[in-house]
């Protein structure tokens, strides 16, 4: 579920990233991720099995710019704490096994818990910047 | 420390021999900062195979230490301890029976070898297992002493040294000299004898605390 705090971060975050798309890259500060990064990392996973350094590198080409494996895993836990991920031991191609990561019933229901929010968002506070200067 | 934890240990203890030295320290510090946290012993080592994972993945790749936890290593332990379940109550109950009694035995040994050098050098007829208040005094100080210790280092783990190597030497063996002295003292002045049986009866009580500690442990 959504707070507030985490309402103005997602708008911020959705800025940042518009702008790094359009060719001004810009960091964006950790704590306007912290919120965001467990609905995007659903997502990531939802879209296939996966592990921590492939969710770092998918984030990076989203544009959220470098994210660590160490800033990932603690989410990642919180995930699995909450049953919203399952983790599997499965042989990797470099060496020792490798822990993937898939989306348990529950972690299914919270990502689209988590889409609706943000579309809500994404349409409330969009509504109120573009049509701000109308009111004035 | 259950027995599926011990394994874990085991297994990490192994794991962790592929990590290269340039990564060692920080690993190293990393693990000690869990120790000293409200994780379950194997909790601590579910987290610690994730991190050996981690640091070997990267090492596969080229990347160090610091690019694989981004350079934040309080801050992650912080966040992974924030993320995993905390010690029950029953845990820690558990936890603190099991080490009292670990903490007991060995000083009891400690003891009972005290003694029995002191019954042969006074070529006594008899084996006593002689307790002074001195002795029950210095057996709660090395148990709290050993405890502020080990929460000192665990908490720690991630300072750097602001001392020079041979100020931080002096100051460790200042301490150390301190606590002796007070240890030596209360052995000669606190003489009051509290507790006076038969060498042997101790040594059974000694071997009852061993074992009941090992149960416990295991459980825990």
């Amino acid at each position: 579920m959504l707070d507030k705090g985490s309402i103005l971060q997602y708008n911020i975050i959705e800025y940042c990233i518009t702008r790094y798309r359009k060719g001004g890259f810009i960091m964006i500060p950790s704590q306007m991720l912290k919120g965001v990064l467990e609905g995007c990392i659903l997502e990531i996973i939802r879209k296939r099995e996966t592990y921590a350094y492939e969710i770092s590198k998918q984030l990076e080409e989203y544009g959220f710019g470098i994210i660590s494996e160490g800033t990932i895993y603690p989410i990642i836990l919180r995930l699995q704490k909450n049953g919203l991920v399952k983790a599997t031991l499965q042989d990797s191609n470099s060496g020792p096994k490798r822990k993937y990561y898939h989306l348990a019933e529950k972690g299914v229901a919270t990502l689209n818990q988590f889409k609706d929010n943000w579309q809500e968002l994404d349409h409330a506070v969009n509504q109120l910047l573009m049509g701000g200067q109308d009111n004035e | 420390m259950n027995k599926l934890a011990k394994e874990l240990l085991k297994k990490n203890n192994s794991r962790e021999k592929a990590i290269f030295d340039e990564n060692k320290e920080i690993y190293t510090n990393m693990v000690v900062y869990l120790r000293g946290s409200d994780l379950t012993d194997y909790n601590q080592e579910v987290v610690r195979e994730d991190i050996i994972e981690l640091i070997i993945d990267g090492q596969q790749r080229g990347d160090n230490i610091k690019k694989v936890m981004g350079g934040r290593y309080k801050k992650i332990c912080d966040e992974i301890i924030e993320a995993m379940p905390r010690k029950t109550k029953k845990d820690k109950m558990m936890e603190f029976v099991g080490t009292s009694l670990n903490a007991l035995w060995i000083l009891g040994v400690i003891a009972l070898t005290k003694n029995l050098i002191t019954s042969l050098i006074s070529e006594e007829d008899e084996f006593n297992f002689i307790l002074t208040v001195g002795d029950i005094i210095n057996a709660l100080a090395i148990i709290l002493i050993a405890n502020v210790v080990i929460w000192v280092i665990t908490k720690t783990a991630f300072d750097t040294k602001k001392d020079k190597k041979i100020v931080s030497y002096l100051k460790t063996w200042f301490i150390a000299a301190v606590i002796f002295a007070v240890i030596i003292l209360n052995s000669i002045y606190f003489r009051t004898i509290v507790v006076s049986i038969s060498l042997w009866l101790a040594a059974i009580i000694v071997l009852f605390i061993f074992i009941i500690g090992k149960i416990v442990s295991e459980r825990a």
